[in-house]
């Protein structure tokens, strides 16, 4: 799905389409098909608000959930394994956490067509929780038979006593949550999808925030996403085990830990003499994904299979393989007046520095901080050369400009160290000491999440709290008088945010944008074009535009839990909006909808039958109190209303419908119901 | 006139002659590569989804950024992968397959190494059964960049095609050790039956469905390919199972119409059965279910309807094939398939001629050989129906109908031990195939035991 959103970001860049194609018209298999189960849509890590000596690790699998997706809702795939990858030491190879996840789907229930009835469920999904502390050479099972709630179908399905009969879905939910032998607390089930973009917008040429006066929309309002949520005590990340009160400072760097996840399936051989063999082959890995945007926008059509097949720890031998989008990033052609900057409208907040302090371009193609390099004022800073510093990952060659900047946020993570300090106290010279706000620095090249697990948190009710994270941290330290007097550490507000990980509330996408455009390099003292070097307000109208650049979708579409597993409760199945995109503001997701209305359990039978229907269908309900205004519309799979099933005042009893499907299209359709127009729940009916 | 008059005249007309013809060849090629191919309308439910909007604001938009550069590689390879797409939902591979086949030449001409643009010509050419085309190009995508699993799949298919199943064999191996998915495990799924594994061809395609997302095209595909080996393997309950599940997640999908189809005629509901093909045919325009109407039509006594039918089916398949006479670089090669046509319509003559013309192409493959085997049986010239058919067993594929026209070939030859194992073989399971087969076999093992 992120493929999606992000390569149409980068618009003419790369037409990504993905679809199921087929070698001939009658009886090849298809070359290239969708593949949900296996496919990373998002990892955020970040320190727990609630308990800060806990890491909270989520990988989400499985994009574009609609709410009503029976009868085969979507859950995590059995023969596929699900892994979280943690690294916490470049001295040692590969990972040193490994969390891995197997589901299986048991029937408790096969007489009914239901997902669940009377207290059992159908596709029941648990799962085996393994982990390796030694880099994948052995795992230890330390969750089995761990419980995934069962899809949000509907308050009928959950609270109802012909369903599960518990009281609401977050008891599904905290029921779920377990607690291994090790200690982590896990959770594994359907979540509301905490990323949020104008879909609509940027697939229209890039057009974020909009400019054609249509209200921006987020593509990704009332969908779900299949979530593994792990709580981890920060001293079993941390490389000596040491626990988060032994850390040297808030900005210690044994505390740093890369993150990526995985999805992986098990190849078979062709032939076998010794007769067909099904799951014993080796397992091959199939998703892969770090930082947001990399495997999606980055990686060409033609080597995402290698890429995903790879680990993060091979991609800088890869390097060559896959090109350096981040020396040069395509993105950046059209924050660029001289090349496309004119071509999205959208993107006019952002452009690049061309003459920082009137010295150094950072537009593609150009050297950037490289004609510095070897420079004996760089002694003592991280452009240095080895020993003492990076120069050959961070100054690598000319005509590289943001192997300073885009390619250490991406695949190294940026050092406490000159010049990755903030301007604040160095007086107009980027090299020298400022004021410290980031130090994620773990060097191995590789595409992951990375943060520095001794930053406190941010409390998400504090005021100056913001999901522009990092770059938020970095303008309070610039401006606010709280932060911007002396150059001594001390935690800024959102110095945990991404890209120091990423929490749920981070706006990823314009952090990144803000990024490509050059905002940190304005942070460490590398202006934009309109500052002279030494007068004395470097807030210029340039740096103030990009500060103020905004896609136009800036929040999710629901709260975040303000405890683990974080993530909102998946939007019922009986949801309004079924997933469209509308304006409609759902304002209690969680709160069941059926819940004091007039029609109720256990009797009830808000029910259709036969499904499918061929040529009638008979609908079944009760209504509990008299004088009860009772509604049945159908509706398409559009949303639109097709039919007036029933309009009518009844009393309390017991009722049949039979309707005359025949005249219907073939395809499938909810019936919904209003009691006393408001509405009630539904069901799916599907017409052959 | 003098003789020199008449000598520069002749020259003057010859060199008018052969400048009319390069001014019409080029004016012709001009025309070809001018020519500006759009969406056309769909018809049925998928004229009715989202997904129908937005590929035609793709469309759209990809055509405006070639009216502004037609050198637009990405524009070009968008649209070439749309209409490939397109061809597959509508069912229109001529005239989809010419528009992709344009915009990839138009890729091509401006970089010949673009690795997309080769897969796609590949999967193009492989389309249309130009299978050694399509093969040779996939080799050359393969040697520009050999970690990919979609060009394993072509080379699996163009391998399998020429019948060159080591290779097909040596390529799904490598690609389910790039990619394990739905695409691998199916085409491991059908090498397993080629080489007579129907437990495990059934335990890949079940791989194949697991690995998919309900719903999808490519999914519900892979349900109707389970169903049919379950068809094949006499389970007929499992078959209509899948069949059903599919319809369920895929409202309306032809394919698994036609399956429910068959199952249909296994009940000898025909009516049910005409209901079901004709349904489908409305839907997807694939002569398979074309076919099919034309044995029950004729199951049901309504000879007319069932030669009508049978018409319409060779006249399609003419006519696509026609198209490569107009252009070149594409043209739906359909003699393995005009050859069974013409079997339908008792003209063996002409079946022959389509099977050889099909034989000489890619003499290797295995069902080649049966065609050109059962086109000889039916017309009772055993001696080459019994040269045929050996080569088209060569693999052990254990598939009832190829078992059975063994049978029947074998025994009409005079080799009744053969006939005999070959029959049991093929009806050993009760297998739900083609009813006139069938019968004949089961009468003739019958005469055997």
């Amino acid at each position: 799905m992120k493929k999606q959103i992000y390569a149409a970001f980068l618009m003419a860049l790369m037409i990504v389409n993905s679809f199921p194609l087929f070698a001939s018209s009658h009886r090849e298999a298809p070359l290239i098909a969708d593949d949900p189960l296996a496919d990373n849509t998002d990892v955020y890590a970040f320190r727990s608000p609630s308990n800060p000596d806990k890491i909270i690790l989520i990988a989400n699998y499985i994009p574009f959930q609609l709410p009503q997706g029976g009868p085969n809702f979507y859950s995590f795939g059995e023969n596929v394994r699900y892994e979280i990858h943690v690294d916490n030491n470049v001295a040692t190879p590969g990972d040193d956490v490994t969390y891995r996840f197997t589901f299986h789907k048991t029937n408790e229930d096969p007489t009914t067509f239901f997902n669940i009835r009377l207290g059992k469920q159908n596709l029941k999904t648990t799962y085996t929780l393994e982990r390796s502390m030694d880099g994948g050479a052995s795992f230890q099972t330390i969750i089995t038979n761990g419980q995934v709630p069962p899809p949000n179908i509907g308050p009928r399905s959950i609270s109802g006593p012909v369903g599960l009969n518990t009281p609401d879905y977050n008891t599904l939910i905290n029921k779920s949550i377990a607690t291994s032998t090790t200690g982590e607390r896990v959770f594994c089930g359907t979540a509301d999808d905490p990323f949020f973009v104008d879909l609509g917008g940027i697939f229209d040429l890039g057009d974020a925030p909009r400019t054609t006066g249509t209200p921006q929309i987020d593509g990704l309002k009332v969908k779900n996403v299949s979530t593994i949520a792990l709580e981890v005590d920060i001293s079993t990340l941390q490389k000596d085990k040491m626990p988060v009160s032994a850390a040297t400072s808030i900005l210690d760097p044994n505390y740093v830990i890369g993150v990526w996840a995985s999805a992986s399936r098990q190849k078979i051989r062709t032939l076998n003499t010794g007769g067909s063999e099904s799951y014993n082959g080796e397992w091959v890995q199939v998703s892969r994904l770090g930082m947001p945007l990399t495997n999606e926008a980055v990686i060409p059509v033609g080597k995402k299979d290698l890429w995903n097949s790879s680990t993060p720890y091979q991609d800088l031998a890869n390097l060559a393989t896959f090109g350096n989008y981040f020396y040069n990033p395509e993105l950046a052609l059209y924050m660029d007046d001289s090349q496309f900057g004119g071509a999205v409208p959208a993107l006019k907040p952002l452009r690049i520095q061309s003459s920082s302090l009137q010295s150094f371009d950072f537009r593609n193609g150009k050297d950037g901080l490289f004609p510095l390099r070897g420079n004996p004022a760089l002694i003592g800073t991280a452009l240095a050369e080895a020993p003492l510093g990076y120069a050959p990952l961070l100054l690598p060659a000319a005509a590289s400009p943001r192997s300073v900047d885009l390619w250490p946020i991406f695949h190294t993570g940026v050092p406490n160290l000159r010049p990755y300090q903030l301007a604040t106290g160095k007086a107009g010279n980027p090299l020298a000491s400022g004021k410290p706000f980031i130090n994620n620095f773990l060097p191995n090249g590789g595409d992951m999440l990375r943060l520095n697990m001794a930053v406190p948190t941010t409390s998400r009710t504090d005021a100056k709290f913001s999901n522009e994270g990092l770059v938020q941290a970095a303008v309070l330290g610039l401006l606010d008088p709280a932060y911007n007097t002396n150059t001594s550490l001390q935690f800024i507000p959102n110095m945990d945010g991404f890209p120091n990980g990423r929490r749920l509330e981070d706006d990823v996408t314009r952090i990144e944008l803000q990024a490509v455009s050059g905002v940190v390099l304005a942070a460490i003292g590398l202006w934009y074009d309109d500052y002279v070097a030494g007068s004395p307000n470097p807030v210029t109208p340039k740096l103030l535009a990009v500060l103020g650049y905004s896609t136009g979708v800036n929040n999710n579409d629901t709260t975040f839990k303000t405890s683990f597993p974080f993530v909102q409760a998946p939007w019922p199945g009986n949801t309004d909006r079924a997933g469209l995109e509308t304006n409609y503001t759902q304002s209690a997701i969680l709160a069941p909808s059926g819940s004091g209305l007039g029609i109720s359990a256990p009797d009830l039978f808000f029910e259709s039958y036969p499904i499918p229907a061929r040529d009638h269908n008979t609908i079944k309900y009760r209504v509990q109190g008299n004088n009860t205004d009772v509604k049945l519309y159908l509706f398409d799979e559009a949303g639109h209303k097709v039919k007036v099933l029933l309009d009518a005042v009844k009393d309390a009893g017991i009722y049949n419908i039979n309707w005359n499907t025949s005249d219907l299209q073939a395809g499938v359709y909810f019936i919904k119901a209003f009691v006393n127009n408001r509405p009630y729940t539904g069901v799916k009916l599907v017409k052959l | 006139m003098s003789k020199k008059s008449i000598y520069i005249l002749f020259v003057l007309f010859f060199l008018a002659a052969v400048v009319l013809i390069i001014v019409r060849f080029n004016a012709k090629q001009n025309k070809k590569e001018n020519e500006r191919y759009t969406l056309l309308e769909r018809r049925g439910i998928s004229a009715q989804t989202t997904e129908w909007i937005h590929t035609k604001s793709q469309a759209y938009n990809y055509l405006n950024n070639l009216e502004k550069n037609p050198n637009d590689e990405k524009s070009n390879l968008g649209l070439a992968t749309l209409f490939i797409k397109e061809a597959r939902i509508s069912g229109n591979y001529v005239y989809y397959d010419m528009a992709a086949m344009k915009y990839v030449n138009n890729v091509l001409k401006i970089d010949s190494n673009n690795f997309e643009a080769n897969l796609y010509k590949a999967v193009l050419y492989l389309s249309q059964h130009h299978f050694a085309y399509g093969l040779a190009i996939a080799q050359k995508a393969q040697q520009i960049n050999p970690y990919n699993a979609f060009v394993y799949g072509i080379l699996v298919d163009g391998n399998v095609e020429m019948g060159y199943y080591d290779s097909a064999v040596a390529n799904s191996d490598r690609m389910v050790s790039v990619r394990p998915d739905l695409s691998s495990y199916s085409r491991i799924s059908y090498l397993r039956e080629i080489y007579g594994d129907y437990p495990g061809s059934i335990a890949a395609m079940k791989m194949a469905v697991d690995a998919g997302a309900p719903g999808e095209e490519a999914t519900e595909w892979t349900r109707v390919q389970l169903g049919q080996l379950y068809e094949r393997t006499g389970d007929l309950k499992n078959a209509e199972m899948h069949y059903t599940i599919a319809l369920d997640e895929r409202p309306q999908y032809a394919y698994a119409l036609a399956g429910l189809g068959r199952i249909a005629m296994s009940t000898k509901d025909y009516n049910k059965a005409i209901e079901y093909y004709l349904k489908a045919d409305s839907i997807v325009s694939d002569n398979s279910f074309k076919e099919e109407l034309v044995d029950v039509y004729s199951l049901k006594g309504q000879n007319d309807k069932s030669q009508n039918a049978a018409k319409t089916v060779i006249d399609n398949l003419n006519k696509d094939a026609s198209k490569g006479n107009i252009d070149e670089s594409i043209g739906h090669y359909a003699d393995r398939e005009l050859a069974y046509a013409y079997l339908k319509v008792n003209d063996y003559d002409k079946a022959l001629e389509h099977a050889m013309v099909e034989y000489n192409r890619r003499p290797e493959n295995i069902d080649v050989n049966e065609t050109v085997a059962w086109v000889n049986y039916k017309k009772g010239d055993y001696t080459n129906a019994l040269k045929y058919i050996a080569p088209a067993l060569k693999t052990k594929c254990k598939n009832p109908v190829l078992l059975c026209r063994a049978g029947l070939i074998y025994y009409k030859a005079g080799n009744k031990q053969l006939a005999k194992t070959y029959l049991q073989d093929g009806l050993i399971n009760n297998p739900n195939i083609n009813y006139q087969l069938k019968d004949e076999s089961a009468k003739t093992l019958r005469s055997l035991l």
